[in-house]
């Protein structure tokens, strides 16, 4: 029997892809910060210094938001649907027809290897699905691949 | 093992061939070697020219001219044949495997019930040495085709041949390449509509932007006169902004004009053809099934004559009909029963008992009629004038979404061509408890969505829709289009 599609039990992501993402954006505001302390150091000029403040601030507010916004990401499973959820400000929330699912990429960058997660992507005919869902353990990952694929070729129709 | 390496058995994957890293990153490669050179050359002389260099002697020198290529060269081999180690591809029974990257990893399936077309594409160096690609079309946005690269020009064509094999399966209705230089000639051709010189004119005169033109010019006139009376014959230099105006006005009306010129509909057993323009006729033919979502529409001074356009957009339609703005017109401008007929051979069967009324209530409508589901009053804050209009419609075949209150629309999407379903919310819309609803379609001109609804009513509509969406496309018979367009078309004359 099929739930709801608003009163489903949303399942969130895995909470490394909070680390994950802080460390990508700790690594890039880094490089940032180098990049001013090498114009500082070279001008030799104070004021630059004062600089820094701005991937400080910027690190400080990602601390903030990052992990609300890696909560405020689920996704849910239904008998004839993929449902992905997001967003805290802008809400959106997706439904994904298993037989609309043209492919399926999965994708994991570095750091995110790292941590054992990575991102399944549902590409369908249209380029408004946008149906991305990061931070999966590996493991959920090739489960949810293995899923699509299933209920892909159970349910398939035509464009 | 990572999740990217998963979902093929042991043994299907394939490599290509090892000299893929320097093809595909080949000219890259050279022409940033080239670069670094040429803008480097100047470096190198000084360092020859440098006591340290000539310390070393001629020997010495060489010799590490010589290192500095083997060890450039050791790096870009050494990536090239991790590259190589990471790419592969597999065809399984049920998809086509392409893996690759290094750090950014990245693993894409196809399934061969989605795949549209396998190509074969040999670039001019690749074409020396016998090696190609194989281009897989999934239908979809930019982006997803994939190629697999390079193989050898006979695994190419086996390997081809073992994709189309796993896909033969695919319905009849997919459409495929295969045409050949010379389309068969359809002599079985019937006319539905044709445009009138007079009205294509007409209907460019009174679309929005030349009337908007047209006022701002008239404005502009009268106060040039009005400076001219007052500040004598010198103050005539302030006609001067109206000529852009003018000339703006009259290239929009010509670029609305060419592209629809003789515009005449038909249907052939194939679908809907299309031809337009005097001189050079093209001619195109389009499957209803490829159509994706079809607007109705009419501008404010359309309706002193009762005309309206209809618009459509089609799957794969985004690259080819870009090069007119008119690419995507199903009927240019028409009469309410042209428009009407252009809609129903797309969607022919609106879901209701009473399709007339309910179009009557999406064309001149507002308010909740025939089932329309309208925004709520407090949704004026964000749409003062078109918030009364706009409503929309789920029926069990399609969603009638209507909107504009100058230019009105009415889009129709059939059930079974939705994508997917999107639920959106903005700060401001959860303080007011509203949501706008989107129904994905394949890229084009329209974009079907529903701004301002109650929340309840949104959350209503997205589960009925995402359920009518599944059911719809399970249902839904393609053939015997051409006996029900001839169907209606002898009952109409009759």
């Amino acid at each position: 029997m099929r739930r709801r599609i608003l009163d489903i039990a949303f399942q969130q992501v895995c909470p490394k892809l909070i680390k994950v993402r802080v460390t990508i954006a700790a690594i890039s505001l880094a490089a940032v910060a180098l990049a001013i302390v090498a114009i500082a150091l070279a001008t030799g000029a104070a004021w630059v210094w004062w600089g820094l403040v701005l991937p400080g601030g910027l690190f400080l507010w990602l601390m903030w938001l990052l992990p609300r916004q890696v909560r405020a990401i689920g996704y849910a499973t239904t008998d004839s649907d993929f449902i992905i959820r997001r967003g805290i400000m802008f809400r959106k929330l997706s439904a994904v027809p298993y037989g609309r699912i043209q492919f399926v990429d999965v994708s994991e960058g570095p750091v995110a290897r790292s941590a054992g997660i990575a991102t399944v992507h549902l590409h369908t005919a249209s380029a408004s699905s946008d149906a991305v869902l990061p931070g999966l353990l590996t493991k959920d990952a090739a489960d949810l691949r293995e899923l699509l694929v299933r209920n892909g070729a159970g349910k398939l129709s035509g464009l | 093992m990572s999740v990217v390496d998963e979902g093929v058995p042991d043994g299907a994957w394939r490599r290509v061939h090892p000299l893929t890293p320097l093809f595909s990153a080949g000219g890259v490669l050279f022409v940033f070697l080239f670069v670094t050179f040429f803008s480097n050359m100047q470096v190198a002389i000084d360092l020859i020219r440098s006591g340290w260099f000539s310390s070393l002697g001629v020997v010495m020198g060489i010799l590490a001219v010589l290192g500095i290529v083997l060890l450039i060269a050791a790096l870009v081999g050494g990536y090239g044949y991790l590259a190589w180690r990471r790419t592969m591809f597999a065809v399984t029974d049920d998809a086509v495997w392409y893996r690759h990257g290094i750090f950014f990893r990245n693993q894409r399936h196809a399934r061969v019930d989605r795949i549209q077309s396998v190509e074969i594409y040999h670039p001019l160096l690749g074409r020396i040495v016998g090696v190609g690609k194989l281009r897989v079309e999934v239908a979809g946005s930019s982006g997803s085709s994939f190629s697999i690269e390079y193989l050898r020009t006979d695994e190419l064509e086996s390997v081809r041949h073992q994709i189309l094999t796993r896909t033969a399966g695919v319905p009849a209705t997919t459409v495929t390449s295969e045409e050949g230089p010379f389309p068969k000639q359809v002599e079985d051709e019937t006319p539905l509509y044709k445009v009138p010189f007079g009205r294509l004119v007409g209907s460019v005169a009174f679309s929005p932007w030349v009337a908007l033109a047209v006022v701002v010019t008239v404005v502009l006139f009268a106060f040039a006169i009005a400076a001219v009376s007052v500040g004598g014959s010198e103050m005539a230099w302030s006609l001067l902004p109206a000529i852009p105006g003018f000339f703006g006005a009259l290239s929009v009306s010509l670029a609305g004009l060419s592209g629809s010129v003789n515009f005449r509909a038909s249907i052939v057993p194939t679908g809907i053809r299309i031809k337009r323009g005097f001189a050079n006729t093209s001619a195109e033919t389009i499957p209803p099934r490829r159509i994706h979502a079809v607007e109705i529409s009419q501008p404010l001074l359309w309706r002193l004559f009762g005309w309206y356009r209809v618009r459509f957009t089609q799957i794969g339609g985004t690259s080819n009909s870009e090069e007119k703005g008119s690419g995507d017109l199903l009927l240019p401008v028409g009469t309410i029963d042209q428009a009407l007929l252009a809609l129903w051979l797309v969607v022919p069967d609106l879901g209701v008992p009473n399709p007339n009324a309910l179009l009557q209530a999406a064309l001149r409508g507002s308010g909740p009629e025939q089932g329309f589901t309208v925004n709520p009053r407090i949704s004026a804050v964000f749409d003062p004038l078109v918030y009364r209009r706009r409503g929309v419609c789920a029926t069990p075949t399609c969603v009638i979404i209507r909107d504009g209150q100058l230019n009105r629309t009415v889009t129709v999407v059939p059930c079974a061509r939705m994508q997917s379903v999107g639920w959106v919310q903005g700060p401001w819309q959860r303080n007011l408890r509203l949501a706008s609803l989107g129904f994905h379609i394949v890229p084009g001109k329209i974009t079907p969505r529903v701004k301002h609804l109650g929340t309840d009513d949104a959350d209503r509509l997205m589960e009925f829709v995402v359920d009518r969406a599944n059911a719809a496309r399970m249902e839904e018979d393609p053939t015997h289009w051409l006996a029900r367009a001839k169907d209606r078309l002898e009952a109409d004359i009759a």
